[in-house]
């Protein structure tokens, strides 16, 4: 079908990209200790971009190909439908560099499609429960696929891929506790221990008591800072500076951030769960140093914005717009319990929801931590506290990110929908809010 | 498409399933979108898609399909799902029971005055035009506007019998600003979202509301003042009142949540099953939700189960009256579903979701509330906001905000909050004004995993709020 798309195509407009996205994905869905649906998704879309010459610019179209219908005038309605556009100024062209691209073998393990997830499931829930749970909630999600993508500039590739993420909470009494795992293969899809680990800290975290509102130093667990990247990483993307939509505007070489804290978008990444092996114009993917030892080195970009702002191109376009794919931060040298043992007055963040900005641009913020959130006093936990939101400016959190500790994990959940392997983070001095 | 939903339910009653519900969806849509004035984004596309769901021994199973609509396809899927939902059945303890359902048969069409044609860009560009005008002057820093449109048909079985045929066209228009003054910077962002044809759109007059809302922001920049800390009444627009509503009583409302079905994506609610009847608000307190509003984003008169829609009042003269039930939880609560179950899109199951909720206007004038404020904030509208994940801890921070001072307003503030949990906002409410408004505040709202966006009205009268703290 890739193919027949392009004999309709070519010779009627000047740059076009096909992509097919195959793929099977399934969910089971964990409430209250009971599998209360399973899912299973067929998808196989086509999708179709071109560019047609007017001027000195280009009209740009964009449609998905239904199969199921005539695709000879699916595609005259788009070019029918790209001709009456004005000139699209932001579309400058696509990739038409090196055609080859180097596979990242680690991002498909056929063996996923075997993945027992009757003895998961049961397993995930008795665990929880045998290790004092009271409810378990959650989602067991598997899926592979594969991606087919031709262009106008003679880019012809594929990949398969395959994914499985395990999203609990776990809750106790009051308290909650939420981990992921994440992985692209079976094998190391070891998913017991971040059971155990929330069930441990659901039950540290019961009878939270009200905090009074001020000043507190931040242990961020990679859950809760994975939440924060996911915005860093939102701010980088060129198109969203472009918009309004980022803190990152104008700071390009300024300095953000202490010299402990660097962020890498990193598109080839080994058993990344983003990992891709070309971008959606089919340039191939690396790593971008986004902030480095603490200064802003670069956006996330597209061909375009290569061309019109002399941006290097970062493996990151979907055309019209930017994706980040795998967020990485560094590790740093100390435990987390040595961060934690750093904080006269602080807290621990396990998990967070609900980043909400007055304004994008000056990066001025809230959020609310959600599930366990532990009081510090002195270097040592107290007790666990409820009910409280941190508002500030996300320019004066990277300028209050410390350290990070010495082991990070892969995180992809509800609050970060791009994948981010991350540590923890001792942010200072943020403002904290209680009802 | 009927041959198709006739083929799913009788296979899935071949496979000895205990109901079964087949939806087939055909969509249709375009939009376009500029940023800083200049068009950033165009797509057309259709779609054609199946979803099957299926309860069979105490596990409830789905199937999605958009591709291969072949009748092996189908069955091997389904048979598919079928073996797995067995292997996982032994894990659950409580079955899961649907409370008797209504059957309908039922065909609708909201028809367009002005008809949407997907094709003709002009259409699209020509309405974006006026409002683009007037977004080119120094004090627009940004500027991101996008409209599309999107007619959906859906026909829905089930092994009741029931059969629901509907075709809805919604439009969809967003958008998001930057205005400076002098050094300082203020963002707006706001939804209209509709049901109907053009002439939806044109009636929202957006070319005027928002060139005046730029010219109101870069105006109180220039004079706006810190808000001290300290004890206000609030006066609320009906923006605010619709977020309040929409966060702090329609989900906290969803039963789903306070049964713990969406623990670990959207959370859970303060809310518990044993509060019906329960003082949550003033006896100015009375909010609906109604999803048979026209031409409003949360339009529908059956809901994702084939349940006839009505309006519902959650609160009633500030007590619980009645939470939003799908079949699965009215059982539970031994009640009636109320046809909340809502999709997003075809590929996803139906969750509990809202419509079109609102306070119920009262008999006073919004300056009469202003009057009887001795020290005070006039909150018009927000653009940040956000609550934890039992509905409880509320904060909505003011866009367009006024000091108030002996029953007047004074000077522009900037930015103040409204922070304060569920129970003491509705209980402080103290007036209530006599403007209904309801479909004018829009938003997609989300939940579930996949996220489901669903369009959502939301709003409500000016309400008075007495004795809210300010840090």
């Amino acid at each position: 079908m890739i193919q027949e798309i392009r004999k309709i195509i070519e010779g009627n407009v000047d740059h076009y990209v096909i992509t097919r996205n195959n793929g099977t994905s399934n969910q089971s869905k964990i409430a209250n200790n009971n599998i209360v649906i399973n899912k299973n998704w067929n998808q196989d879309s086509y999708d179709v971009f071109i560019a047609m010459k007017s001027g000195n610019g280009y009209k740009v179209g964009n449609t998905d190909i239904n199969i199921n219908n005539d695709v000879n005038s699916q595609i005259k309605n788009l070019i029918n439908f790209t001709k009456n556009n004005p000139v699209n100024e932001n579309y400058l062209g696509i990739y038409n560099e090196n055609k080859k691209f180097k596979e990242i073998k680690s991002i498909y393990d056929p063996d996923v499609k075997n993945l027992n997830v009757s003895s998961i499931l049961r397993d995930v829930i008795d665990l929880s429960l045998q290790k004092g749970a009271d409810r378990v909630g959650g989602v067991l999600e598997h899926g592979w696929g594969t991606v087919e993508k031709i262009t106008s500039e003679g880019f012809e590739g594929s990949y398969n891929y395959s994914n499985i993420n395990l999203s609990t909470r776990i809750m106790k009494e009051d308290a909650s506790s939420h981990k992921v795992k994440i992985s692209t293969s079976k094998k190391n899809f070891n998913y017991r221990p971040v059971i155990l680990e929330a069930v441990n800290e659901a039950k540290e975290a019961i009878y939270p008591e009200k905090l009074k509102s001020g000043k507190y130093d931040c242990v961020f667990y990679p859950m809760s800072f994975a939440n924060l990247i996911n915005e860093v990483g939102r701010s980088a993307c060129y198109d969203n500076v472009l918009a309004g939509f980022s803190f990152l505007s104008n700071k390009k070489d300024n300095s953000l951030s202490s010299k402990n804290f660097s962020l890498y978008d990193v598109g080839n990444l080994n058993n990344g769960f983003g990992s891709i092996p070309f971008d959606y114009e089919g340039r191939p993917t690396k790593p971008t140093e986004i902030i480095g030892s603490g200064i802003l080195k670069n956006y996330l970009t597209t061909t375009s914005h290569n061309l019109k702002y002399d941006l290097k191109a970062t493996g990151n376009s979907n055309i019209l717009s930017v994706s980040p794919t795998n967020l990485v931060v560094p590790i740093g040298k100390k435990s987390t319990d040595k961060l934690i043992s750093n904080m006269d007055n602080g807290l621990i963040i396990t998990n967070s929801w609900y980043h909400r900005y007055q304004n994008y641009m000056t990066g001025d913020f809230s959020l609310l931590p959600r599930d366990a959130i532990f009081e510090v006093k002195d270097g040592k936990i107290i007790n666990s506290v409820k009910d409280i939101r941190i508002s500030g400016n996300m320019l004066d959190v990277l300028k209050n990110i410390e350290e990070m500790s010495n082991k990070k994990e892969s995180i992809v959940n509800w609050e970060s929908s791009i994948p981010a392997e991350v540590p923890s983070a001792l942010i200072r001095d943020l403002d904290i809010s209680s009802i | 498409m009927d041959d198709l939903l006739k083929f799913s339910i009788n296979l899935c009653n071949e496979l000895g399933v205990e109901w079964a519900e087949a939806r087939f969806v055909e969509s249709n849509g375009s939009g376009i979108s500029y940023e800083n004035n200049v068009l950033s984004n165009n797509f057309i596309g259709s779609d054609k898609s199946l979803y099957v769901r299926f309860k069979i021994g105490n596990s409830m199973s789905s199937v999605f399909i958009n591709s291969d609509f072949s009748n092996q396809f189908i069955t091997k899927k389904i048979k598919d799902q079928v073996r797995l939902v067995k292997s996982v059945n032994s894990i659950n303890k409580n079955d899961i029971e649907l409370a008797e359902g209504e059957v309908n048969k039922k065909n609708y069409t909201v028809k367009q005055k002005t008809k949407i044609n997907f094709s003709d860009i002009d259409s699209y560009i020509n309405r974006l035009k006026p409002i683009i005008s007037n977004l080119k002057g120094d004090n627009v820093l940004n500027s991101n506007i996008s409209l599309s449109t999107n007619l959906i048909k859906k026909s829905y079985m089930n092994t009741e019998g029931t059969s629901i045929n509907s075709t809805i066209p919604y439009i969809d228009f967003f958008y998001f600003l930057t205005c400076k003054s002098n050094s300082k910077t203020a963002q707006r962002m706001n939804f209209y979202n509709g049901v109907g044809g053009w002439d939806i759109f044109d009636n929202w007059k957006l070319d005027k509301v928002i060139s005046g809302e730029v010219d109101t922001i870069t105006t109180n920049l220039k004079t706006a003042k810190k808000v001290k800390s300290g004890v206000y009444d609030y006066v609320i627009g009906s923006e605010v009142a619709g977020i309040m509503v929409h966060e702090s009583v329609g989900h906290p409302y969803e039963a789903d949540r306070i049964l713990g079905r969406e623990s670990a994506q959207a959370g859970e609610s303060f809310i518990k099953k044993d509060m019906m009847g329960q003082r949550v608000g003033s006896d100015y307190v009375t909010i609906y939700d109604d999803p048979t509003i026209e031409n409003v984003a949360g339009y529908y008169l059956y809901d994702e189960e084939g349940q006839k829609a009505r309006n519902r009042v959650l609160v009633k003269d500030g007590l619980i009256n009645e939470f939003y039930h799908d079949r699965q939880t009215a059982k539970q609560f031994g009640v009636k579903s109320n046809a909340s179950a809502r999709i997003d899109n075809n590929s996803n199951e139906p969750l509990i979701r809202m419509s079109n909720t609102f306070v119920k206007p009262g008999k006073a004038s919004e300056s009469s509330l202003i009057k009887d404020v001795k020290k005070g904030i006039y909150m018009k509208n927000f653009m940040e906001w956000n609550i934890d994940d039992k509905r409880y801890n509320f904060k909505a921070k003011g866009s367009e905000a006024y000091l108030i001072e002996n029953g007047e307003i004074k000077h522009p503030l900037l930015f103040p909050d409204l922070e304060v949990d569920t129970l003491k906002l509705w209980t402080s409410v103290d007036g209530v004004g006599n403007k209904a408004s309801y479909g004018l505040t829009s938003a997609t709202c989300g939940k579930g995993q996949p996220m489901q966006g669903v369009p959502v009205s939301m709003g409500g009268p000016s309400l008075l709020l007495r004795g809210i703290k300010h840090r």
